[in-house]
């Protein structure tokens, strides 16, 4: 007896998405209801009014998996209008699978205008990079966040990290600094380096280099952080202390690019990604930052970045 | 496929207003304006700030003199939050621009959730008696450029009110957050985090 083989699932027709009702009317504006939008721009106030404090919140579902931005992008539609201009970046680059989708959703949800000029932008939502190009007060940088509890490395009781974070008791991630530095000689602590933001909340700034930690410190802009998976929301106000855990006799220090520069646009001082050529396994340098390389491969008036660090040079 | 791009004009209201709101508080002692509702003048830029942060999973209570009832049927009418009584409030609205001790009873959060403490919205009056009381206030902290401190825009804010504030937001990060709001929808933001100093 010849065993019947399942029925091959028909094909989707090659413009299936056309077959679809319009999102017009499906959705409300920018996707969240807003009730939702509500709830979190309650949450986010009461973030800006304790500057690096970790405010829960009902993260809600969103047409993407957790774990790919929809903590940032929650903030972003709850935030966005009509006469916003927005950019997505990923790892500093404009055209990433992640940034493109993002931005994809937002302006099919909005119709909001889309750039990859920092300085055009109103609305950045950003992982794992702090634009190159200096924010102005007026722009809202919006952080993905992967890991909210900077306690987490040790400590994995959330009832206790949060009674840490009430009694200020961050005695336990010194002690895992000064240990690194017993093993070897180093703080081991790349990106997510713990910061003390006011003086007062110790804040796991996303997974950023360290090299953009000094823009955290007293940034013009306003610093928006979401975890959609772990449901926490948290900011950085603008002129906010923001300064990372270090000891007196053992200075923080940024990442050290002396005497590299990008291959492509020839910037120095800014956050350089390394590429090796599979060929010859020659090593070369490029911007991070995509839309700060291209605009001073065109030579446009791109102010030198700010300085980060000392270890530059 | 069609975009969804239209934004109903309450909708639209709430969302500029609260970004003026967000600016406020993350920029104490500045002035920035919200775009009111017509017919609920004097209380409009009150009302505004509740139609985009109040609804019904949120108790507010109205504090005040003989005004405080349109107040608070406004705001009932407007967002269909439920009234709760002062110490258990989210948002607690005074009518006037003293709290005349209500502030003192709002809830400051706990320990380990600051952020339950009260969100406070003062109305203040068109022409205040005394406008150059300010003048005695410094405001520094986080949102404040100038490590010497500001003066805060807003004028009429009695100084013991600013006393008030201090006591209550000793204890950081517990504490309450204020906005201060005027029938022209200027509104002024003052977070527990700000520093208070009055002379």
């Amino acid at each position: 007896m010849t065993p019947r083989m399942p029925s091959r699932a028909s094909a989707p027709p090659a413009d299936w998405r056309d077959s679809l009702p319009p999102a017009e009317g499906r959705y409300s504006y920018a996707f969240l209801d807003e009730g939702a939008k509500r709830e979190i721009r309650r949450r986010m106030l009461k973030a800006v009014a304790i500057p690096g404090c970790q405010v829960p919140f009902g993260s809600r579902e969103m047409p993407i998996a957790r774990g790919w931005g929809t903590g940032g992008l929650q903030l972003t539609l709850a935030l966005i209008g009509p006469e916003d201009v927005l950019k997505v970046i990923d790892q500093g680059a404009d055209d990433s699978v992640n940034a493109v989708n993002i931005k994809k959703f937002v302006t099919r949800v909005t119709g909001v205008a889309v750039t990859t000029d920092t300085a055009a932008a109103t609305l950045i939502q950003t992982r794992h990079r702090i634009p190159e190009e200096p924010l102005r007060p007026n722009q809202l940088l919006i952080f993905q966040v992967p890991i909210p509890e900077p306690l987490r490395l040790v400590e994995p009781s959330e009832r206790e990290t949060r009674r840490m974070h009430a009694e200020a008791d961050y005695s336990r991630m010194w002690l895992y600094l000064y240990e690194d530095i017993v093993k070897f000689n180093e703080i081991t602590v790349g990106a997510r380096y713990p910061v003390l933001v006011n003086r007062r909340h110790l804040m796991d700034p996303s997974p950023i280099p360290r090299w953009d930690l000094p823009k955290l410190d007293r940034g013009e802009a306003l610093f928006l952080f979401c975890a959609g998976r772990e449901k926490r929301i948290y900011a950085v106000p603008p002129y906010t202390e923001v300064q990372p855990l270090a000891f007196e006799d053992f200075a923080f220090r940024v990442e050290a690019f002396a005497g590299r520069r990008c291959a492509r646009c020839g910037s120095v001082g800014t956050y350089l990604d390394e590429v090796i050529d599979d060929a010859t396994g020659r090593r070369t340098y490029s911007c991070s930052d995509t839309a700060f390389c291209e605009k001073a491969l065109r030579g446009n008036s791109v102010k030198e970045a700010r300085p980060s660090g000392e270890d530059r040079a | 496929m069609r975009e969804a791009h239209s934004m109903n004009h309450d909708g639209r209201r709430s969302q500029k207003n609260y970004r003026n709101l967000l600016q406020a508080l993350s920029r104490p002692g500045r002035v920035v304006r919200l775009d009111g509702p017509d017919g609920v003048l004097p209380f409009a830029a009150a009302v505004a700030l509740a139609e985009c942060l109040l609804d019904s999973e949120v108790g507010f209570c109205v504090i005040g003199n003989g005004s405080a009832q349109t107040l608070q049927t406004a705001i009932a009418g407007a967002t269909g939050a439920r009234t709760e009584r002062l110490e258990a409030a989210d948002f607690v609205f005074f009518s006037e621009a003293g709290s005349r001790g209500g502030a003192r009873l709002a809830k400051r959060g706990g320990p380990e959730s600051p952020e339950d403490g009260a969100t406070l919205v003062y109305c203040l009056e068109s022409q205040p008696a005394v406008v150059r009381d300010r003048f005695r206030v410094r405001l520094t902290g986080p949102g404040i450029p100038e490590s010497s401190g500001i003066v805060p825009e807003i004028s009429g804010i009695p100084l013991e009110e600013f006393q008030e504030l201090v006591t209550i937001n000793a204890d950081y990060p517990l504490g309450v957050d204020a906005f201060f709001v005027r029938p022209s929808g200027e509104v002024m933001g003052l977070p527990r985090s700000t520093r208070i100093q009055v002379r």
